[in-house]
């Protein structure tokens, strides 16, 4: 009976727990992560009595909570991936609408800019226009800075996020620690029965960490979670938590990276952190932002680095020399910027490595790394981040600088203590897009002119036309000058088929250029190019003829041959390998002794790499003749007499030779008689005469040998053609001497001067004392010279002109030899040598009387193209000359305006393509963000709807429950009140 | 299925929150008429837009340059028919100064009217363009191109640049020529020399035109040029201004003139040239006197004048007059030939001009449709997207609210 009692009891009993728990169900039912608890009951053990099992009651068995494990774990697998793409989707937005924005974006800065040049191309003479260019290049840069301040503030920001998060996990992770003790102490002290709601604490947590970064949970036997982040680091285990930090790259110290700290063992776990809002920011400095800043960057050095070329190929409004449009990319400052040291490297600090961008339009948009393996402590390799190729394994000499190239870039290892683990990254591009600057400030400073102009002579007969000529090298001797051409041009046509072209210095008097350009071939009815190609050729040229010290006597009746007294010489052709530095020297070649220069040239032309030309000039002057003539003076030229009285049937010369011989024998006569004659035409002599010098050349280079017959007092000089310049050096100023007036050098002064000898160097000499006369004067000059040290043979002749320059020839006198012989010379010529690219001359010593010891090969190339085309007549000229005040041309702008099209990033793309390339990249990239994280978000959705599904508290139901366990309630009660009644009426039974 | 309260509310607040998001991303298109906001709304075509932009602005500045080039065509056209005029009436007056009944006084009349005709060519020959650059001196713009000397005679003192604009891609047109080609570079009647100073001069020599004096002498001569080489004055005695005359080929003396007196505007003659060197020359300066086919319109005109202010009315002088006459006539038919060949090339020019107006203005036009189609939104299937998303946006707002007062507990 006592059972009805306790069996209405535990009824209440149990009935009160269970509308407790709805109770805390329904308080709970907008708490987030809060599991529903489910009562479940269980029958009290049955007792026997009266032969029969009667229960007793019903009594809590436990309180469920409703969890499935694996939706939750599904959820938190969801969240992480939902924040990953959100993270990355909001970076990417900003910059894809940065750079599209027409306000912002790069092209119309583009599209500004080339407008600008194109109005001043149109109007080059209008200062305003080209001030509107610079604007608008100004106007670009800044839409560069813009952008990439932008990017750079984007980092800082994703900076400081990193940091924030990286704090929320560590907070998370040591409340988790915390919870697990917790749990585990609950657990214990509840003989194993779960904590419902420290457990709920606990996924709260967890899931908001994985909204930070995916975790990885692995359950332990009482119930403790150990939490695993990124590749195996464990966040949790047990109750102890470790720390996530944020600090400053070990390769960049403009970004931070993730580190993990066990103990006293930190570790840096960047690479390995994936998920949540912290793999999303990764994601998006990897996918997004580096390549973005790469590719503007490279973008912004490609327009530079092209735009600077182009513009230093012209002259600007004031005549000089075009400077760089844009900053030089080259600058010290910036290619010590583009190499990072790992922070890691072993002290000392000292290690400097340059990036110079040899040729930005090869650049790739990769970051690149040096590493040094070991063992030893020189070699290293170079790697492409990108794709991972492994670009270069190569070793330090250990002389400094140390380079190598690779992508459009020279390494240049320039000091330091390198070693072994010694890691280095290389941003080529990153940081230069902030680089991006204009050099030139004012408007005159545009240089839109191109450096030459050319011109045809007004007395042309052929109707052949010179184009306007193009510039591709300012830097060649020819532009050595500002404001002119050293020397200007003359071309002259010698024949319908041949030109020279001279130096036109003096228009009155065109001489030839050094190395010479003579006798080049013309091909009427097609564009000729008039220059030789730039290939890298150099020409070494020899000393030319040499003055014996007398000249060599016949004997009547004898036969003596004259030789042109050239030592033998022994020459070197080598041959540098431009892959690897390698010389390499070809068999000597030994000059026979007196070889003519012909023979020479010949030999030479035969090896490799090597093209050899030679030409002989002599000059004859002073004729004298005895004062007692009694022999008849003969000259004879290679065995050709000049001198001969010929009938009227002859047929050695033309009919246009002069017939009389004069005395005493003049230039003009001589020239005359060997222009005409037939021998010698076919030996390739020609002759020259102004009336006081015979010029003698033989354009083949074979010695030139002449033979003088006569009375001792018939004589003549000759010289190998060369005037030597005198030139004044100190600071007397003079008055300009002449030929007919004395000077007197001991008033003022001290007059110095100077020459130049090929072989001998610079001579310097004074001039003292008073000269009455002219002659004096000249006398006055040899004597100088002779005592200065010069060697040469022969006596010095002066000569002075009309402007007061000085100039004098070594000359040696020929004198007839009587009737018992002849007096006879030969003089050898100038051999002139074209080494190919790579391919250079020396001499082994000693050196002798040939070619200078060590000779200096001057560069063929002219830095400029002209192109002849038509008919031309013997004697038409064209001239090429500096472009002075040419500020109404704008041919120089035309090609820079030029490049707005031409494909110059990798050969491929233009400016704008590469620019429009970059725009789809982001867009692309930020448009899979967006479509992942919407589906992401739909399965995140669906998933935290599975758990609510089965965890959540529906207000329905346990309204439901509410009423069903207070009916249950009163039911009980009920039994209590009966057992009462029971038991009262029991009481009034036995009173 | 079951659903939990709290589930419940997120599902329809998600419902709302979504469409909300799709209305305002249309409106944003209907307002802006862009149908790409972003270049992640349609990464190829955004790639498309770009380049087409870019295109479009080119074909701008195509057209601008056009308008330049037409415009410095069109008055080089109105300049060069103006110089024809003079030109034509300078040959009728030539005509009449050969009429074999006129006196020299006659003939000095009409040398002043063709002195007008010369200063009015001259004027011509220096026209400038609106911003202020000569149109015939080639590169040298900032600077008139055809200077006159103290002693009447003009020198061109331009290049021979031509300047070309870009049309197309592909297409340039030459937007002037250099008063050497056109006005310079005449055929003679015969074979004629010019006469020069040496630029690097220190002296102020001037030269005048000269004219051949003697025929036969000058062909023998020809095509060699002159060189006058001023000498050190010490050279003669008593020491003064001296001149010797080469020739160029080779540098010998020509006729015997070596260390000639200088007399200040006396006339030299030699290799059957005359010529009159005035001015105070230093020793060293050069005079050069280049045998030509060619001689330029001024100088022409120049000889002719001298002619006919200085030839008496004898008979030698006669028939000096009836050749210097002939020759003039002769040249200035060339000069005529000269300009008109510039005139029909400026012709074609001009229509090289136009006929890229009107393929630009067609790939314009193209060009645009493609954009308009890529880039515009089409505002009918936007505008009935943007009511039934609206629609769906208050759908979702009344089911929720109406969902939401559905509780158990509202029956207890």
């Amino acid at each position: 009976m006592g059972n009805i009692l306790d069996i209405g009891i535990s009824g209440l009993r149990a009935q009160q727990a269970a509308l407790t728990i709805t109770g805390n169900n329904i308080t709970n039912a907008g708490t987030e992560g809060y599991s529903r608890q489910e009562v479940s009951f269980t029958e009290n053990n049955p007792q026997f009595s009266d032969g029969v099992w009667i229960g007793s009651g019903v009594s809590v068995d436990s309180v469920r909570r409703v969890y499935d494990e694996f939706l939750t774990e599904q959820l938190r697998r969801d969240t992480s991936t939902f924040n990953n793409f959100n993270a990355l989707a909001v970076n990417a937005e900003q910059i894809n609408s940065l750079l599209a924005d027409s306000g912002t974006g790069v092209q119309p800065g583009l599209e500004n800019m080339f407008g600008a040049l194109q109005a001043a191309v149109d109007d080059p003479s209008s200062l305003p226009a080209r001030e509107v260019l610079i604007s608008e290049a100004n106007g670009l840069v800044d839409r560069f800075s813009a952008i990439s301040d932008r990017l750079f503030e984007q980092n800082d920001i994703i900076n400081g996020q990193m940091e924030v998060i990286a704090g929320q996990i560590s907070t998370i992770a040591e409340a988790i620690a915390e919870l697990n003790e917790q749990i585990q102490f609950a657990s214990a002290s509840a003989q194993g029965i779960e904590p419902s709601e420290l457990l709920d604490q606990r996924d709260r947590l967890l899931k908001e960490l994985s909204e930070f970064v995916s975790v990885n949970i692995v359950s332990q036997d009482d119930n403790v979670f150990n939490v695993f982040i990124g590749n195996g680091q464990a966040l949790v285990i047990g109750n102890e938590f470790n720390e996530v930090f944020t600090d400053i790259g070990a390769q960049d110290p403009s970004r931070v990276d993730i580190y993990f700290r066990k103990g006293n063992v930190v570790q840096n776990v960047t690479k390995e952190i994936s998920g949540g809002q912290l793999g999303g920011i990764l994601d998006f400095r990897d996918e997004v932002l580096d390549p973005t800043l790469n590719q503007l960057g490279r973008l912004g050095l490609i327009i530079s680095q092209t735009m600077n070329e182009q513009h230093k190929l012209g002259v600007d409004y004031d005549g000089l020399k075009g400077e760089d449009f844009f900053t030089d990319i080259n600058e010290p400052l910036k290619m010590y910027q583009r190499v990072l040291g790992d922070r890691r490297n072993a002290d000392p600090d000292d290690r400097v490595i340059a990036v110079e961008i040899k040729d930005a339009t090869e650049l790739t948009i990769s970051d690149y790394e040096i590493t040094f393996p070991g063992p030893d402590d020189y070699t290293y390799r170079v790697r492409r981040l990108s794709d991972g190729e492994l670009l270069e394994t190569r070793a330090l000499t250990g002389a400094f600088p140390d380079s190598i190239e690779v992508d459009g870039m020279e390494i240049r290892f320039e000091a330091g203590s390198f070693q072994q683990g010694d890691k280095f990254v290389i941003n080529p591009t990153r940081r230069e897009s902030q680089n991006l600057d204009l050099n030139i400030t004012r408007a005159e400073q545009v240089a839109l002119a191109s450096p030459i102009s050319t011109d045809t002579a007004i007395g042309n007969r052929g109707n052949a036309t010179i184009d306007q000529g193009e510039v591709y090298d300012l830097t060649t001797s020819y532009f050595s000058e500002e404001g002119e051409m050293t020397p200007p041009l003359l071309i002259r046509f010698t024949s319908p088929t041949t030109y020279d072209v001279l130096d036109n210095t003096d228009p009155g008097n065109p001489i030839p250029l050094f190395p010479p350009l003579m006798n080049q071939t013309y091909v009427p009815g097609i564009s000729n190019s008039i220059l030789p190609e730039d290939e890298g050729k150099t020409a070494f040229t020899s000393y030319g003829g040499v003055l014996p010290l007398s000249a060599t006597y016949q004997k009547k009746g004898t036969t003596v041959e004259p030789v042109n007294g050239f030592f033998p010489e022994r020459i070197e052709i080598g041959f540098t390998n431009p892959e690897n530095g390698l010389s390499v020297n070809q068999k000597t070649l030994v000059t026979p002794l007196n070889a003519s220069a012909r023979e020479i040239a010949e030999a030479l032309s035969k090896r490799d790499g090597i093209e050899a030309s030679a030409r002989t000039t002599i000059q004859l002057s002073d004729f004298e003749t005895d004062a007692n003539p009694f022999l008849d003076t003969e000259i004879t030229l290679n065995g050709v007499a000049l001198t001969d009285v010929l009938g009227p049937n002859q047929n050695k010369y033309e009919s246009s030779y002069p017939e009389e011989v004069p005395d005493p024998i003049t230039p003009n006569f001589l020239a005359d008689r060997i222009n005409a004659n037939y021998e010698l035409q076919d030996m390739g002599i020609v002759a020259r005469s102004d009336g006081g010098r015979l010029t003698i050349i033989d354009l083949n280079g074979d010695d030139i040998e002449l033979e003088l017959s006569g009375d001792h007092g018939d004589s003549f000089s000759v010289s190998n053609g060369e005037d030597i310049a005198v030139r004044e050096t100190g600071e007397a100023t003079l008055v300009e001497l002449n030929e007919f007036e004395g000077y007197n050098f001991d008033e003022g002064g001290p007059y110095t001067y100077a020459f130049d000898v090929p072989g001998q160097g610079t001579i310097n000499f004074e001039m003292k004392g008073s000269f009455a006369t002219g002659d004096d004067l000249l006398q006055g000059f040899r004597d100088a010279i002779e005592n200065s040290g010069y060697v040469h043979s022969g006596n010095i002749d002066v000569d002075i002109n009309e402007k007061g320059e000085v100039t004098f020839q070594p000359r040696l006198t020929i004198s007839g030899a009587g009737t018992a012989g002849t007096n006879k010379i030969a003089i050898g010529g100038q051999v002139k040598v074209i080494a190919d690219e790579h391919y250079s001359i020396s001499i082994s010593p000693p050196g002798n009387n040939l070619f200078d010891v060590e000779p200096v090969g001057e560069p063929v190339a002219f830095g400029f193209h002209v192109n002849i085309s038509g008919v031309a007549e013997y004697g038409d000229e064209f001239t090429v000359d500096f472009n002075t005040d040419g500020t109404s041309d704008s041919r120089n702008g035309v090609e820079m305006a030029a490049l707005q099209s031409e494909k110059t990033v990798n050969g491929q793309s233009s400016y704008s393509d590469s620019y429009a390339r970059m725009v789809e990249v982001v867009g692309s990239v930020t448009s899979r963000a967006q479509i992942n994280r919407d589906s992401s978000e739909v399965l995140l959705r669906n998933s935290q709807s599975a758990v609510d599904s089965t965890s959540g508290v529906n207000l329905d139901e346990e309204a439901a429950a509410l009423i069903k366990y207070e009916l249950a309630y009163n039911a009980s009660a009920q039994v209590i009140q009966v057992a009462r009644d029971i038991f009262d009426t029991l009481i009034g039974t036995f009173r | 299925m079951r659903i939990a309260t709290l589930q419940s509310f997120n599902l329809g607040l998600n419902a709302i929150l979504d469409n909300q998001a799709a209305v305002n991303t249309t409106q944003q298109q209907v307002s802006s008429g862009r149908r790409v906001l972003t270049p992640a709304d349609d990464p190829i075509a955004s790639t498309k837009i770009l380049q087409l932009q870019q295109d479009l602005a080119q074909r701008e500045q195509y057209e601008r340059n056009m308008t330049a080039a037409e415009n410095r065509l069109n008055l080089e056209e109105a300049t060069l028919s103006s110089i024809t005029d003079a030109l034509t009436r300078i040959q009728e007056l030539t005509v009449n100064a050969g009429s074999g009944t006129l006196t020299i006084t006659d003939r000095q009349a009409i040398s002043a009217e063709i002195s007008q005709l010369e200063n009015q060519l001259g004027s011509l020959f220096n026209t400038k363009d609106p911003n202020g650059e000569y149109i015939f001196a080639g590169f040298k713009g900032a600077s008139a191109p055809f200077q006159r000397q103290d002693n009447g005679r003009y020198e061109y003192q331009g290049d021979e640049g031509q300047r070309y604009l870009a049309l197309g891609d592909t297409t340039r047109v030459a937007t002037g020529d250099n008063g050497k080609k056109l006005f310079v570079d005449v055929r003679a009647a015969k074979n004629t020399f010019t006469t020069a100073v040496n630029p690097l001069n220190e002296g102020s020599t001037q030269v005048n035109a000269g004219f051949v004096v003697d025929e036969e002498a000058y062909a023998e001569f020809y095509p060699d040029d002159l060189i006058i080489t001023f000498n050190s004055e010490a050279a003669v005695t008593p020491a003064g201004p001296n001149y010797t005359i080469r020739r160029a080929s080779d540098g010998r003396v020509v006729d015997g003139m070596a260390q000639r007196e200088y007399k200040n505007g006396g006339e030299i003659v030699v290799a059957g040239i005359s010529l009159k060197i005035s001015g105070d020359p230093e020793p060293g300066d050069e005079v050069l006197a280049k045998s030509s086919p060619k001689q330029s319109i001024t100088d022409t005109v120049y000889r002719l004048r001298q002619g006919l202010d200085s030839l008496e009315d004898n008979p030698e002088d006669a028939l000096t007059l009836d050749i210097l006459i002939e020759d003039t006539l002769t040249n200035l038919a060339n000069a005529q030939t000269s300009v008109s060949e510039v005139r029909s090339q400026l012709g074609a020019r001009l229509n090289v001009v136009e006929n890229q107006r009107s393929l630009s203005a067609d790939v314009k036009l193209v060009s645009q449709e493609v954009l308009s189609e890529l880039s515009d939104v089409d505002f009918a299937e936007a505008v009935s997207r943007l009511s039934l998303q609206t629609f769906l946006l208050e759908a979702a707002q009344q089911s929720y609210t109406t969902i939401s007062r559905l509780s158990l507990f509202n029956q207890l």
